[in-house]
């Protein structure tokens, strides 16, 4: 995965701009040094498709919440005689569906862990970023007001 | 009742803080005094519920010996309620706190001591605790688990068994307890501390009675010296908790014929041996039952991290969204900066820029 994004918005403008157009805040990428562990991001992509990308899987809150579970049926012991053919289709049946449930349910799971992780990365690498930027400004306006001090205001 | 003394004397720190503010001594409590002397307001009724309720989850180990028919007791018995409790549990913690109560219908009439002991006032119940009648082994305990979202319940509550488990079995579970149990922020019940733990599990059972609880106060880490409890009627139970553990049982061991059949401890379990298990064994219950619980402690661990985790991805989101409008924000006011600068003659910018770093 090659994570190393260009910074955006510290890009200079052609002369004759002078105001920046806004950049869309979800465009705006931070470069965010992210490599998830190989193995983790192995159980978290299904092997027939793309392996999961932290950066473009986002979770709606829907899919965030919690299902919970609802009307499990009792289980009621069979005795032996009752267990026909039937029966154990049923019973195979619902042990594949199981199966694939939990494998689907501990799939999300760890694509949900690798994405916590991600984002924290991407959210540091963020701040840091405001905290640069804010530092550059300051610096400007520092500038502008040295030489406001002198020409007057703009 | 004497018995609202003693719950009175519960301090319980960790449980709600706010709530804690009992005006007794825990010492005195550990011992049941009656409370003639200091303040006396009756302990339930007053009280927040939360002291109670913090109380009735210790209660919640209540003697179903009066609603279970000795004859039907064995270990088929046993497994059944295990099954049916983990439905119960599944089904409980889907559908909510409001099935609570109606887990604690028992099939007896709740006429044994045991029952009167849960009737008499000291609980006010509040039944987001379910502490009434939520006796017998974990499964009825789960709803409440759920709700309460309380790990260190479960022991408490496991121990509860029957009275006529063999004093073997007994006592192996108490030696099952050197659980730690997690604790995570959220529930607010701490209690289950190891140290209180330690002591035999009977001491919960004993507690129930409305007999001292003085063995459960996490606050403190030894549980004090086991003055015998009050002759509280305990047919469950034998003596109170001591710190021998078979002076425990001895009431029970020797009017209790050994209901477990089959095998008892020299079944065919030994080691981990897969074929030819005694499932009458003493030993096999023990194990399924630690493993019960380790699982249950196990899942909910991870489904705890779960929850977190969904928690975090969806507050980093929306930080993150947050930071990129306000890097966003930031970089456009210094591209306008900047062009501004380009505007200016270069010599006079030059001069102020000398000046700064």
């Amino acid at each position: 995965m090659n994570e190393n994004f260009c910074v955006v918005p510290g890009q200079l403008l052609p002369a004759n701009r002078n105001t920046p157009s806004p950049i869309d805040p979800d465009a705006i990428q931070v470069p965010v040094g992210y490599e998830p562990d190989p193995a983790d991001l192995a159980l978290s992509s299904i092997p027939g498709q793309e392996m999961f990308d932290p950066r473009k899987r986002k979770f709606s809150e829907e899919e965030l919440k919690p299902q919970p579970m609802i009307k499990k049926a009792r289980k009621v012991f069979i005795p032996d005689d009752l267990k026909d053919d039937k029966y154990w289709a049923r019973r195979r049946k619902n042990n594949m569906a199981a199966k694939r449930s939990r494998d689907a349910r501990r799939l999300k799971e760890n694509q949900i862990a690798i994405r916590a992780s991600f984002l924290e990365k991407e959210n540091s690498a963020l701040r840091q970023e405001v905290a640069d930027l804010r530092k550059e400004l300051g610096k400007c306006k520092n500038i502008l007001a040295k030489y406001e001090a002198r020409h007057g205001p703009l | 009742m004497e018995s609202a003394d003693f719950y009175e004397a519960e301090p319980r720190p960790p449980m709600s803080s706010h709530l804690q503010s009992p005006p007794h001594a825990p010492s005195n409590a550990a011992f049941g005094f009656p409370r003639g002397a200091g303040p006396a307001p009756p302990p339930a009724p007053p009280a927040a519920p939360e002291p109670l309720g913090g109380i009735c989850e210790h209660e919640t180990s209540i003697d179903i010996s009066a609603y279970i028919d000795p004859a039907a007791f064995n270990d088929e018995f046993l497994a059944d309620l295990f099954q049916h409790n983990r439905q119960q549990e599944k089904a409980k913690a889907a559908a909510g706190p409001a099935s609570g109560s109606s887990d604690f219908d028992y099939p007896g009439a709740p006429a044994g001591p045991g029952g009167a002991v849960m009737s008499a006032g000291a609980h006010g119940p509040p039944p987001g605790y379910g502490c009434p009648a939520t006796g017998y082994l974990d499964g009825r305990l789960e709803p409440l688990y759920e709700r309460v979202g309380a790990p260190a319940l479960r022991p408490l509550v496991i121990k509860q068994e029957p009275r006529e488990e063999d004093e073997a079995k007994q006592l192996a579970l108490a030696g099952l307890f050197p659980y730690q149990p997690p604790p995570p922020p959220p529930p607010p019940h701490p209690h289950a501390s190891p140290a209180h733990l330690a002591a035999p599990h009977l001491q919960f059972q004993i507690a129930h009675c409305g007999q001292t609880t003085m063995h459960l106060q996490p606050g403190h880490p030894t549980p004090p010296p086991t003055p015998v409890p009050s002759p509280h009627p305990a047919p469950a139970l034998g003596a109170a908790g001591l710190p021998g553990p078979g002076g425990a049982l001895k009431g029970l061991a020797g009017t209790h014929p050994d209901l477990r059949t089959g095998g008892g401890g020299g079944g065919a379990g030994a080691g981990k041996a897969k074929k030819s298990v005694d499932k009458n064994s003493n030993e096999y219950r023990v194990r399924r039952e630690r493993n019960n619980i380790a699982v249950r402690k196990s899942r909910d661990k991870a489904k705890q991290r779960n929850v977190e985790t969904q928690q975090k991805v969806l507050e980093l989101t929306s930080d993150n969204d947050r930071l990129r409008k306000r890097v966003e924000q930031l970089s456009r006011e210094l591209d306008t900066l900047r062009g501004i600068f380009r505007q200016l003659p270069e010599s006079s910018l030059v001069k102020a820029m000398g000046n700064c770093a």
